[in-house]
């Protein structure tokens, strides 16, 4: 019958065969921020190696304690991650999120810096119109400028309370993992583009940034519903 | 039967109970899908942000796993001995400043420290350095340079974290770890059972092996269940509610320490989140990344895993007023 390495066996293994799921499957993605992708292959390597470790001592070794119900419990709860993954497969971060993530539309305090722009050539985004409604010059460096053409795609996190009214797009900056996920929005006016957008829909929006009073918007030209990106969120 | 001193484990089939087990996980499964679970909001942000945080930090407890086994197996008895000798003011400094040299964040300190306690170290300097290293270790003063950087004040923010996390460890290190080990240390239902595998002729390989399992199952479900409490709480409360007293720096302060045991993030990632609160005052967003690697709803159920006594509790007591009033001295000092 088996022992309890049985069990802790049967736990390592799969935890590992998780891990190489995320890892082979480019679902990591979804779960963590490159920079922290290696965890992955090295917890299932690991996990892998200390599996096969306890199955050579459950062959070879004395057989173990029996586990009372209290310690198969403890055992499980490490399987509840896993099991929560099947029950809710390829979970998105999304307007609910976002409005719990958002630290509100407050002004910056007092001794408040914004950062420089990045040398990066890539086209703005997000952050960068986020930024740039903080610091013109952050915006001039990086082209956050008005009537500068410009596309985004993102999910719709607040969607238009009336057909052409506006809505906001927004997107998760991750740096370890979502649980650190950042929500940046931008106000889209979609103009002469129809259309119902509702919540949670991923959309290409082409279109001119504007400014007003309120910071910086876009104009549509275009807007286009998209399959969500295989890496969901920007870094 | 087996008795087990005054308690009675009730010995169950292991073949039945696995069975029952994978017949519950399948119910659960088939069920969710059948509701359409995977289409409520709350469930998937739930449950992407639980999984994330158990996903990033579980090959960390398996770090602090193994390096406890390798301490537990391969490190001799006098070595320990001879650390032990040492005077307390040496020792509690310079197992603060170990956290330099250890760059495992919080949930693979725990273990070590745990393993460093009961191998020899004083107390106090074993929690020094379970304290301090989450927030020493060179790749979390590296993120947090890189996040602030930005803002021009990447050095100050490192000397300011890494100042005052130091500070923490120490006094928070002497302050609870005057008891001995077996007072500040809880017993681990499965110490005598490690102890007993590995000492049935599997050689140091197999001790080691059977050590690095047994703390990562033990760590790992605290970290699950803190996990848990972690997304629960970010799906249910919404960031914005501590915007609203930003601007008052002791209350902006206290306000981002709470936010910090909330979100539980890991502290290479911390910093990225903290200078995102451009609302608060820097002492506020300092508070926040001192505060949050020491004291965490994850890292609480760590703790009271393996330590007596309400340590949460008194470590809460100590650490409040010393990251309050340090972070508050370090905006004036910056000014």
């Amino acid at each position: 019958m088996p022992d309890g390495r049985a069990f802790r066996t049967l736990v390592l293994l799969a935890w590992a065969g998780f891990f190489a799921y995320l890892w082979l499957s480019g679902e990591v993605r979804r779960y963590l921020g490159p920079r922290t992708y290696w965890v992955v292959p090295f917890g299932a390597a690991v996990l892998l190696g200390a599996a096969l470790v306890q199955l050579v001592t459950l062959r070879s070794g004395p057989s173990g304690q029996r586990l009372s119900m209290k310690q198969i419990g403890g055992l499980a709860v490490l399987l509840v991650p896993v099991i929560a993954v099947a029950m809710v497969p390829r979970a998105e971060l999304g307007a609910l999120a976002a409005s719990r993530k958002s630290t509100g539309g407050l002004a910056p305090g007092a001794g408040y810096i914004a950062p420089p722009p990045p040398s990066s050539h890539a086209e703005p985004s997000f952050i960068d119109i986020h930024f740039a409604n903080e610091s013109a010059s952050y915006g001039a460096t990086r082209g956050v400028v008005d009537g500068r053409a410009i596309e985004l795609v993102g999910f719709v996190s607040q969607p238009p309370g009336s057909p052409g009214a506006t809505f906001q797009l927004t997107r998760f900056y991750v740096s370890c993992c979502a649980a650190d996920a950042i929500p940046y929005s931008v106000v889209i006016d979609p103009a002469e583009v129809t259309g119902g957008f509702s919540t949670n829909m991923w959309l290409s929006v082409s279109g001119v940034l504007r400014q007003d009073g309120d910071g910086f918007s876009v104009e549509a030209r275009d807007i286009q519903k998209v399959p969500e990106p295989q890496d969901p969120y920007l870094y | 039967v087996v008795n087990s001193g005054a308690t009675i484990a009730r010995p169950v089939s292991s073949n039945a109970l696995l069975w029952a087990l994978a017949v519950v996980a399948a119910g659960l499964v088939l069920s969710a899908r059948a509701l359409g679970l995977a289409d409520v909001a709350a469930a998937e942000t739930f449950v992407l942000i639980f999984t994330s945080i158990v996903i990033e930090a579980l090959p960390f407890v398996l770090m602090g796993a193994l390096v406890s086994a390798l301490i537990e197996v391969y490190v001799p008895e006098k070595a320990f001995t001879r650390i032990g000798k040492l005077p307390l003011p040496v020792q509690l400094p310079a197992a603060a400043l170990g956290g330099f040299a250890f760059p495992v964040c919080e949930c693979g300190s725990v273990p070590v420290a745990r393993r460093l306690i009961s191998r020899g170290m004083h107390p106090a300097s074993g929690l020094a350095f379970m304290l301090a290293s989450p927030i020493l270790n060179p790749i979390v003063l590296t993120s947090t340079a890189i996040a602030y950087r930005g803002r021009g004040i990447g050095g100050e923010m490192v000397l300011g974290r890494a100042g005052l996390g130091l500070i923490l460890a120490i006094v928070a290190g002497w302050a609870l770890g005057g008891e001995g080990a077996a007072e500040l240390l809880r017993a681990r239902p499965d110490d005598a059972e490690q102890r007993d595998e590995a000492g049935a002729g599997a050689g140091n390989f197999g001790a080691f092996a059977n050590h690095l399992a047994s703390d990562f199952f033990f760590m790992g479900r605290f970290v699950v269940l803190g996990g848990a409490i972690a997304a629960l709480l970010q799906t249910s409360i919404p960031q914005s509610l501590v915007s609203g007293v930003a601007r008052t720096p002791i209350i902006g302060a206290l306000a981002l320490m709470g936010l910090a045991f909330v979100l539980s993030l890991c502290s290479e990632a911390d910093a990225f989140v903290a200078v995102s609160f451009i609302q608060f005052p820097l002492a506020s967003q300092l508070a926040f990344l001192v505060f949050g690697p020491v004291v965490d709803a994850k890292l609480a159920l760590l703790y009271g895993a393996t330590f007596r006594r309400r340590f949460v509790v008194r470590l809460l007591v100590v650490a409040l007023p010393i990251v309050l009033a340090g972070s508050l001295w370090f905006e004036v000092a910056l000014r």
